[in-house]
């Protein structure tokens, strides 16, 4: 072999050295983007959305002093079977009124306070949404965490009530 | 210029190219490894404000526990017991320097902040570092539970960890 075509052959292997080095960076680096681990961000609005749900259930109403999921039943009896509540809440409100008032009173502080983009639903199997809170501008809301659900059963109906809270990633 | 000057001038020239080339490489990899100790050091403290969230919102101090029938003690991990909070608020103002709580809560601030049907905030642990520190905040919606009156409000156990 001449002179020449060695120190080629020796450029070749040098470039290849450096390429494969580059590859394997690259590799590496590509690899560990920790892509399927939950952001903190993720993580604390799963959390939001999975806590809210059942704080939400276990709040005491001014009706009788029942539980917020003791009264989605009379609510569901008011709204979907059109039977008058005996329920006396505070300021005249009714059951349905009762869990919409706090809910707008717990979401203000908590998701709107934090500027969260979410969809809040109660709604029955098959009769529709009881009511709907949204947050969210136009059709942003793609990407959701793990929403926050909450299922009752109403012995009134015999159907499965469900409480959803969706936030936005 | 002698042939072999031209020669000894070409080996400068690909050491000095190469060594250039290392150089640029050097100042690469240390540029990203500065980069991800950064984002190393950022997730960690991520990790610590959501462990101390944890061990917050778990703390026997401060959880509702109810006991069955038979004796069975059950702890309702996402309700406080603000008879037990005003407690440990009590006894951590008489004990500042129980070592034992910032073992496990460090650098933190815990605020229950009670939001329906009232808005009350209780401040129950805070211990700030001196100097120049980074914040993370977590929020956890907690049932507020009152013995007394058997009743259930809406608060929210904000947590501030300092790094």
């Amino acid at each position: 072999m001449k002179k020449s075509q060695m120190e080629i052959m020796g450029l070749i292997i040098m470039i290849m050295l450096v390429l494969v080095g580059i590859l394997v960076y690259i590799f590496f680096k590509l690899g560990d983007d920790g892509s399927d681990r939950l952001s903190f961000d993720e993580y604390k609005k799963t959390q939001m959305a999975q806590n809210y749900v059942n704080t939400l259930m276990d709040v005491t109403t001014t009706c009788n002093s029942l539980q917020v999921k003791n009264l989605m039943a009379e609510c569901e009896k008011v709204s979907k079977l059109g039977i008058p509540s005996g329920l006396s809440c505070g300021s005249g409100r009714s059951p349905c009124e009762e869990i919409e008032f706090i809910t707008e009173a717990t979401i203000s502080e908590s998701l709107r306070d934090y500027s969260y983009k979410f969809v809040f639903s109660i709604r029955g199997d098959s009769s529709g949404d009881i009511f709907n809170l949204e947050n969210v501008d136009g059709f942003s809301c793609k990407n959701k965490v793990a929403p926050g659900i909450f299922p009752i059963y109403s012995s009134l109906s015999g159907r499965i009530l469900e409480l959803r809270l969706d936030i936005c990633s | 210029m002698k042939k072999a000057q031209i020669q000894m001038f070409e080996t400068i020239m690909v050491i000095v190219i190469f060594t250039v080339l290392i150089g640029i490489g050097m100042i690469f990899l240390v540029y990203d490894r500065k980069q991800s100790a950064t984002t190393d050091y950022d997730e960690a403290s991520k990790m610590t404000s959501i462990e101390t969230a944890l061990v917050a919102q778990n703390l026997p101090e401060i959880v509702y526990v109810t006991t069955s029938k038979k004796g069975e003690m059950n702890i309702d991990t996402g309700c406080i017991d603000i008879e037990k909070v005003n407690s440990f608020r009590t006894y951590l103002a008489t004990n500042p320097d129980d070592l034992w709580y910032f073992d496990r809560l460090s650098y933190s601030t815990i605020i229950l902040k009670e939001v329906y049907p009232s808005m009350r905030e209780y401040e129950i642990y805070s211990r700030e570092p001196e100097g120049s520190f980074s914040t993370h905040f977590v929020e956890i919606p907690v049932s507020v539970y009152y013995p007394v009156e058997e009743n259930y409000n809406f608060g929210i156990l904000q947590v501030e960890v300092y790094s």
